[in-house]
């Protein structure tokens, strides 16, 4: 996925801060807890991005939000660097582009895998092995579950999807049945 | 000397011949008497020849002139008859020409309508196949919509009867069997570019 040069830039910047400390992880999940409250919450994004309140009331502001979910001083430093900068509205992709390049650095590669029914855990284990084989790289493999798909299995690996759920072997069915 | 002068004295002489005789008569006794006929005769050839000698000139001019005059006028009357022969032939000659004028702008117009009728019945039939074209490509057009209609309302038919079969007939054992056997296929791709080709 492409990110916008702001995004890769401020993201980039991160992952140095990050290099000393090595917290990379944590600092991610909560620029990532940050980015959900952001998006859920429209008084937050009008407050923050609107001339009513001064900048150090949004600091203030912020600040309680910090403390409630006890982030890290990296964390807090980079979200009050935007806040200035009037970047905020950016943070998911900030986030995105922050993880991808952490994935490419540290080499691990975000995959999914989508089942009509919760799959065993030997079967994930035999799904994820089979992915880091084929990748060369750390899967970080999420197991999500959708009735929808009626059967069988469906693998997001980056761009590559491999589905072999019975919804789409009925759509593919249903394709053949409309050309003959 | 004018006529009027001449015709004056004329009539005076005339008047005292005239007198002669009456004088004579009355002294005479009923008789011949040359002294009264012969003066009688001889006062009338005077009397003749002085109206010959003033009145032949006059005459002949006034004659001559009539003569002129209605010579003329028989000429003009000549040149209006031919001109009225002339007419009258050119008038017999249009109402001739009429006829044929007639006849020819007849036949114009049925030719015009004859023209004007084929170009209307070949325009209406340009119309008529213009719309029959238009009518056909309707039809097909929606013949064929109707078909997909109908193909798609089939489809979608046939996939919601076989999905809630398939739905009925998943069971445990099935959705075991459906990722054993998609996790042995991902096994068995040698690289990620061929994942798609697994599904």
């Amino acid at each position: 996925m492409s990110y916008s040069p702001i995004a890769r830039r401020y993201a980039k910047a991160l992952i140095e801060l990050c290099a000393e400390s090595k917290n990379h992880a944590v600092i991610g999940k909560q620029l990532e807890t940050f980015a959900e409250t952001w998006k859920s919450s429209p008084e937050l994004q009008t407050i923050l991005q609107g001339s009513t309140a001064s900048l150090a009331d949004k600091k203030e502001i912020l600040g309680k939000i910090f403390a409630r979910h006890l982030f890290a001083p990296t964390t807090r430093n980079f979200l009050f660097v935007l806040l200035e900068g009037g970047r905020l509205t950016e943070i998911a992709e900030m986030v995105d582009a922050f993880n991808a390049m952490l994935d490419e650095q540290q080499l691990r590669v975000r995959a999914s895998v989508t089942s009509a029914v919760p799959l065993e855990k030997a079967d994930i284990q035999r799904i994820q092995a089979a992915l880091t084989r084929l990748t060369g790289k750390t899967v970080l493999l999420e197991a999500r579950v959708d009735p929808s798909i009626i059967g069988g299995v469906v693998t997001t690996v980056g761009n590559h999807v491999l589905d072999g759920s019975l919804r789409s072997q009925l759509a593919r069915l249903g394709e053949r049945l409309a050309e003959a | 000397m004018t006529l009027f002068v001449r015709i004056a004295r004329t009539l005076a002489l005339a008047l005292g011949l005239a007198a002669l005789p009456t004088t004579a008569l009355a002294a005479g006794d009923g008789s011949w008497s040359f002294k009264i006929e012969g003066l009688y005769i001889i006062d009338f050839v005077i009397f003749v020849g002085l109206l010959v000698w003033l009145v032949r000139g006059p005459a002949r001019k006034f004659i001559r002139a009539r003569y002129e005059r209605m010579t003329s006028e028989m000429q003009a009357a000549s040149r209006l008859k031919a001109e009225a022969d002339a007419k009258l032939a050119e008038v017999e000659r249009l109402f001739a020409a009429l006829s044929q004028d007639i006849q020819t702008i007849r036949e114009q117009f049925k030719a015009d309508g004859e023209r004007e009728r084929a170009r209307i019945l070949a325009e209406t039939e340009a119309q008529a196949a213009k719309l029959r074209a238009g009518v056909e490509k309707q039809i097909e057009q929606e013949t064929a919509a109707l078909k997909e209609t109908l193909s798609n309302e089939l489809v979608t038919a046939v996939l919601t009867a076989t999905e809630a079969k398939v739905k009925a007939k998943v069971d445990q054992a099935t959705h075991k069997s459906l990722t054993g056997a998609y996790i042995d296929n991902l096994e068995k791709l040698d690289k990620l570019a061929t994942l798609e080709k697994a599904a």
